[in-house]
């Protein structure tokens, strides 16, 4: 059998006895409310626990594992699965429609019959310095994204830029140093131009399958649509924005493009939409920020940076809390215990 | 002084995590003072010349990995090589062997990995399977033809072909075969044995060889035909050809012929040949009278469970029986059901099944309904909706568009056994369990359940319902029998041997209107 699945509601391992002509029926859960009810296409890359097919429209469709936060675009499984990789492979098609998504050259159906629709949207937070509440959740969120995030993306950089090593870290630096006061101006101003102009720099920038740029780029928007309900301004800017960004988002590659381009829409992923719903009062700041920290190997640490910068975006808050905390990238015990709490990296970025 | 050398990898997509590693083991090689693995985008392509190194990344797009080390000139080269070896490693440790397994991307690709194959299990979308079953014809190959949705016109053609070729095209729509000691597709682990069997039904074939299995004999080949070859207009192509196969197959001591009533002409052509097959033949087409179908050497019968017990009385050297059915005799003193609790509602995954046992229901009793009518039983009007004593066959395609067939998925089955004992007028929930490949890995987790669910329901209105099934499986199949048979009768299922004691259970039980010990 192709398709080897471990257990339960997951979806079996089995043909369907000639109805579908394919040999494996897997269900899904989660169906993200950017996905689109019909589209053909192709498999574009796979990872072990996330594979992305890239419809004819160039929109990207993803099917997550069972374990991974839900997406905008994606598809999740009901139960554990074996890793996507040997089974499923680039060039693959695909064809998705109400009920299932196929990908018949490997055998595999997913069926969506039973899918809920999940919707990406952020949680309102209202910045407000008199809050003492929202300034503790800040803090929180900062402290604990500077102690455990990785030594490599934005984070390192902008916690500590004179201590960069490579000649492109410092270029990085020097980048953000240069860019970021403009955005933050820019936000202030409710200025689409020069907060496009700001984002043009960043977009594609730094290293990670989806740059950290980019993820930054959908942090910072996060922070904006989820400023959105309570300033003024914000509202009209992002709808202004999103057109403004949109051929932007074709200088990276289709993976970030799908994301941006969610994030644009408001559409977050889960990970993401916890923290800010920590920072809004429900939930644990540290776990949230912990679990976001745990996508990808710089990605989570990128995007709540500029989550973090959205929602404050003035540099003072962007560098790392003073002592006794150390530059990131050299986890203490509690980094350790985030770590070992937030589980296994999302393959996915 | 310093040098740098790039290399672009068009559309590679890494994780973050093993670009971070390819970087950190490039910067480590000797000669090498600062390496980057990075999506080659505009900004990271400026960002690189911002740092003072120059790449020539002519043509690079955001969708390519760009590998650039900056170093001793001498050592570059060898660290790109390094960086593409790496690359490769992490694709075989990511499943490079399945991957290899998987390349072959035509059947002729396919023969040449498997050497001496002489089949080919096509399963693809129905538009496509015609034309690759021809091509696996045109190779030499037998095919199993697994997908459904392929014309009459085309299963012709393809079978005509086939004979040409002294082949066989089992299919379309064959769920079911044993080759070789091998179950392909839907069957169950079974000893291998004197008994062979020719099919135009899979869960016919899975009945047969599972009741041969138990009776302590063995199959030496099952073969599917697809339920249309004994209509007129294939002619029973591919029945004839297993026919003829097991007939010359040392290995076969009995052959049993199992299908629906064939078109009359193909009939009389399939008997003609297994009179001469110059071994004993049971033949079982459900719903013939087997008198007419009884030839010398033709020992026919009525129910699949007849089939298999008759073939294994002749492997042992007795005379079959023309048939084995006994009703069921049930004990005095046993509780009533209410009054309005008259009927018997069976819900079947397996479609020969829902057909056998429409058929012995219409001959017991009276209103019998089914969505596979018999010339005893009425065509049931709504599937949604049971009257009177109704058998439903829920792997019929009204039921299983857009979702897995009941085999699978059993939530419309077990939906159902709720909604059915809800019903003032159920009496009796008359079930399949299908174990073996294909099959539902544990049928007693969705089944005990729905059962407690369903008692609960029919309870809370003063009733009670019994449960009566058989399970399809032997003591070798990966869903545990013993357990499965445990679990269920733990839940108050009465076990049957067979569909057709099954059957005749059920419709002893509400023919005397009590409730047997199990059915709580």
């Amino acid at each position: 059998m192709p398709w080897p699945q471990s257990e339960s509601d997951g979806g079996r391992c089995a043909t369907s006895h000639g109805r579908l002509g394919v040999p494996c029926v897997v269900r899904a859960d989660r169906i993200g409310d950017r996905v689109p009810v019909f589209a053909s296409g192709r498999v574009h890359s796979v990872f072990e626990h996330a594979c992305n097919i890239e419809t004819r429209t160039g929109e990207l469709v993803t099917l997550l594992a069972q374990d991974l936060g839900n997406v905008p675009h994606g598809i999740r499984l009901a139960g554990p699965v074996a890793p996507f990789e040997p089974w499923l492979i680039p060039g693959q098609n695909a064809i998705l429609d109400k009920v299932a998504l196929r990908v018949s050259d490997a055998g595999m159906t997913v069926d969506l019959s039973g899918a809920a629709v999940w919707r990406g949207g952020v949680a309102a937070v209202a910045i407000d310095t008199r809050n003492a509440t929202r300034a503790v959740a800040l803090r929180e969120l900062r402290t604990t994204l500077y102690e455990c995030a990785p030594a490599q993306g934005f984070a390192p950089l902008l916690a500590a830029p004179a201590s960069t090593r490579s000649s492109v870290d410092r270029a990085v630096a020097a980048r953000l140093s240069h860019t970021l006061p403009l955005l933050a101006r820019a936000t202030e101003q409710r200025d689409v131009t020069a907060v496009a102009a700001a984002a043009a720099r960043l977009v594609g920038l730094g290293p990670g399958l989806t740059p950290s740029g980019d993820d930054f780029i959908v942090g910072y928007l996060a922070a904006l649509w989820s400023r959105a309900g309570h300033e003024n301004g914000i509202d009209a800017m992002l709808h202004s924005l999103a057109d403004s960004l949109a051929p932007l988002f074709l200088r990276t590659n289709a993976i970030s493009r799908q994301m941006l381009s969610d994030a644009a829409q408001g559409r977050f992923a889960e990970r993401l939409i916890d923290v800010t719903g920590a920072v809004a009062g429900m939930g644990d700041v540290v776990d949230a920020t912990a679990n976001a920290l745990a996508s990808g190997h710089s990605s989570g640490a990128d995007t709540l940076c500029g989550l973090l910068f959205g929602y404050a975006p003035d540099m003072a808050m962007l560098a790392a809390p003073s002592s006794p905390h150390r530059p990131p990238g050299q986890p203490h015990l509690r980094a350790a215990r985030l770590e070992r709490r937030a589980g296994r990296a999302a393959a996915l970025a | 002084m310093s040098a740098t050398l790039v290399k672009i990898v068009a559309r590679e997509y890494r994780d973050s995590v093993s670009l971070m590693q390819l970087s950190a083991m490039l910067g480590k090689l000797p000669g090498v003072e600062q390496a980057s693995a990075v999506m080659a985008t505009e900004n990271n392509l400026a960002l690189l010349a911002e740092a003072g190194l120059r790449v020539d990344a002519k043509g690079a797009h955001a969708s390519d990995l760009m590998i650039v080390v900056q170093g001793e000139k001498s050592a570059l080269p060898a660290a790109i090589e390094e960086a593409m070896k790496s690359l490769t490693r992490q694709t075989e440790d990511n499943g490079g062997e399945a991957r290899a397994a998987l390349r072959p991307r035509s059947i002729q690709m396919a023969l040449k990995v498997a050497g001496e194959a002489n089949m080919a299990l096509i399963s693809t979308p129905g538009d496509y399977a015609a034309a690759e079953a021809m091509k696996a014809l045109r190779l030499g190959l037998n095919v199993m033809l697994f997908s459904n949705n392929v014309s009459v016109e085309e299963e012709l053609a393809l079978k005509q072909f086939a004979r040409e070729q002294d082949l066989i095209v089992m299919g379309p729509d064959c769920g079911t075969a044993i080759i070789n000691g091998t179950p392909l597709a839907f069957a169950n682990v079974v000893k291998r044995g004197p008994v062979g069997a020719v099919g135009a039904s899979g869960t016919g074939l899975q009945q047969v060889t599972v009741l041969v299995d138990r009776l302590g004999s063995g199959i030496s080949q099952a073969i599917g035909t697809g339920g249309r070859d004994l209509y007129q207009e294939i002619g029973g192509i591919s029945m004839l050809k297993g026919l003829k196969d097991l007939a010359n197959d040392p290995a076969t001591q009995v052959i049993v012929l199992i299908s629906k009533p064939p078109a009359p002409q193909v009939a009389e052509r399939v008997l003609a040949e297994a009179a001469k097959a110059g071994k004993p033949v049971v033949a079982v087409f459900l719903g013939a009278d087997p008198a007419s179908i009884a030839r010398k050497g033709v020992h026919a019968v009525k129910t699949l469970e007849d089939a298999a017990r008759a073939a294994v009385a002749i492997v042992k050297g007795e005379k079959p029986r023309d048939s084995y059915a006994d009703m069921p005799d049930l004990p005095a003193g046993l509780p009533k059901f209410a009054d309005s609790q008259r009927y018997i509602r069976g819900l079947y995954s397996g479609g020969t099944f829902c057909y056998e046992a429409t058929l012995l229901l219409g001959e017991l009793l009276a209103e019998v309904h089914s969505n596979t009518p018999t010339r005893n039983a009425h065509e049931l009007a709504d599937v949604w909706q049971s009257h009177h004593h109704t058998l439903v066959d829920l792997g019929d395609d009204v039921f299983t568009r857009g979702r897995p067939h009941p085999m699978i998925d059993y939530r419309l089955r077990t939906e159902r056994i709720v909604k059915e004992a809800e019903d003032p007028q159920t009496a009796v929930i008359l079930l399949d369990v299908l174990l073996g490949y294909g099959s539902h890995m544990d049928p007693a987790s969705e089944f005990v359940p729905a059962i407690h669910r369903a008692r609960t329901a029919a309870a809370s209105q003063g009733r009670s319902v019994a449960f009566v099934g058989q399970i399809c499986g032997t003591a070798a199949d990966t869903q545990d029998l013993a357990r499965q048979s445990r679990a269920l009768t733990e839940a108050g299922m009465l076990l049957t041997e067979s569909n057709a004691q099954a059957v005749r259970l059920a419709a002893a039980i509400v023919a005397a209107g009590v409730l047997p010990r199990g059915g709580h």
